[in-house]
């Protein structure tokens, strides 16, 4: 009998320009195990932070702004994994994104985590973000598929 | 507009007895068919959820599907009397649902993600879906709505 890897595979989006390529091999491994495809995007409460002190928006008007921000790539995603056929699931959390990450894999029994390292952010964010990735693969309990 | 606004006590249902997935669906569809052909919206549903359940987890689901004769977002609250097996991304059964037909234009896309977004915000929070829970009208789960959204 075959023997699949994974049985589901939680796929982290942010609405970044990494999206399409983590969200092509997170399809693709789905597709080769027969796995269930959970796509996750998580409102980052260290960007929200931040903005509210670069803006004169409120956090309530920064947040919503992201969820909606956040909807937009999930909804790609998910029109995307349907279309080759993959079931796909849809999640919006709130936090730190590190740490959402985590606690949902461990929550959703997820056997394979796969995000994005990215590379083309200015100094300071692309060095946060990484550090999240890197305790992602630090602390995950599942393995974790790194895209670049 | 605001989620509460949207919502009115006849897309309101509550207390619906279901035994499995295709029955709770068929409970809430009927608000949001107006004037459409019932069994081509409930296909669609039903089509959507064989690719992936929209069982978020937490007692939570919002089947949602979008349809090329929407115009604008509909939404459907709905509470079943017996927690029903939705095949839930948690594996747990989903008491809460939020039914939601979106258009499939490109310019209307936008409403959709925002109500589907308030959706997902709202029902992160535990009070309020323990409040949801324990509402006793129509017009008390769109106050706590009211009161519970941005």
């Amino acid at each position: 009998m075959e023997e699949h890897l994974y049985k589901k595979i939680l796929l982290v989006v942010d609405g970044s320009d990494m999206d399409h390529a983590v969200m092509e091999s997170a399809i693709a491994r789905a597709l080769a195990n027969k796995a269930r495809l959970i796509v996750l995007n998580v409102v980052d409460h260290m960007v929200i932070n931040r903005l509210k002190r670069l803006s004169e928006q409120s956090t309530a008007e920064i947040e919503i702004e992201l969820e909606e921000k956040g909807w937009k790539a999930l909804y790609y995603a998910e029109e995307h994994a349907k279309d080759q056929g993959v079931p796909t699931m849809i999640l919006q959390q709130s936090g730190v994104v590190e740490n959402e990450v985590i606690s949902e894999a461990v929550r959703l029994k997820i056997d394979l985590i796969v995000l994005g390292y990215p590379r083309k952010m200015p100094g300071q964010a692309k060095r946060l973000a990484q550090g999240r990735v890197e305790k992602v693969v630090e602390n995950a309990e599942c393995s974790v598929l790194i895209v670049r | 507009m605001k989620l509460s606004e949207s919502l009115s006590a006849d897309h309101i249902v509550l207390d619906f007895e279901a035994k499995k997935k295709d029955d709770a669906i068929g409970a809430l569809v009927d608000p949001v068919v107006n004037g459409f052909d019932r069994d081509t919206v409930l296909a669609e549903i039903l089509e959507r959820e064989e690719l992936g359940s929209t069982g978020v987890g937490q007692g939570v689901a919002v089947p949602h599907v979008r349809l090329a004769a929407i115009q604008e977002p509909s939404v459907v609250f709905g509470r079943a009397a017996k927690p029903v097996d939705f095949d839930a991304i948690d594996d747990e059964p989903c008491s809460l649902f939020f039914l939601v037909l979106g258009p499939t234009s490109a310019d209307a896309q936008d409403g959709y993600l925002k109500t589907m977004a308030k959706i997902s915000r709202l029902m992160r929070s535990a009070e309020t879906r323990s409040k949801l829970m324990a509402a006793a009208s129509e017009s008390e789960v769109i106050d706590i709505i009211a009161a519970n959204e941005a």
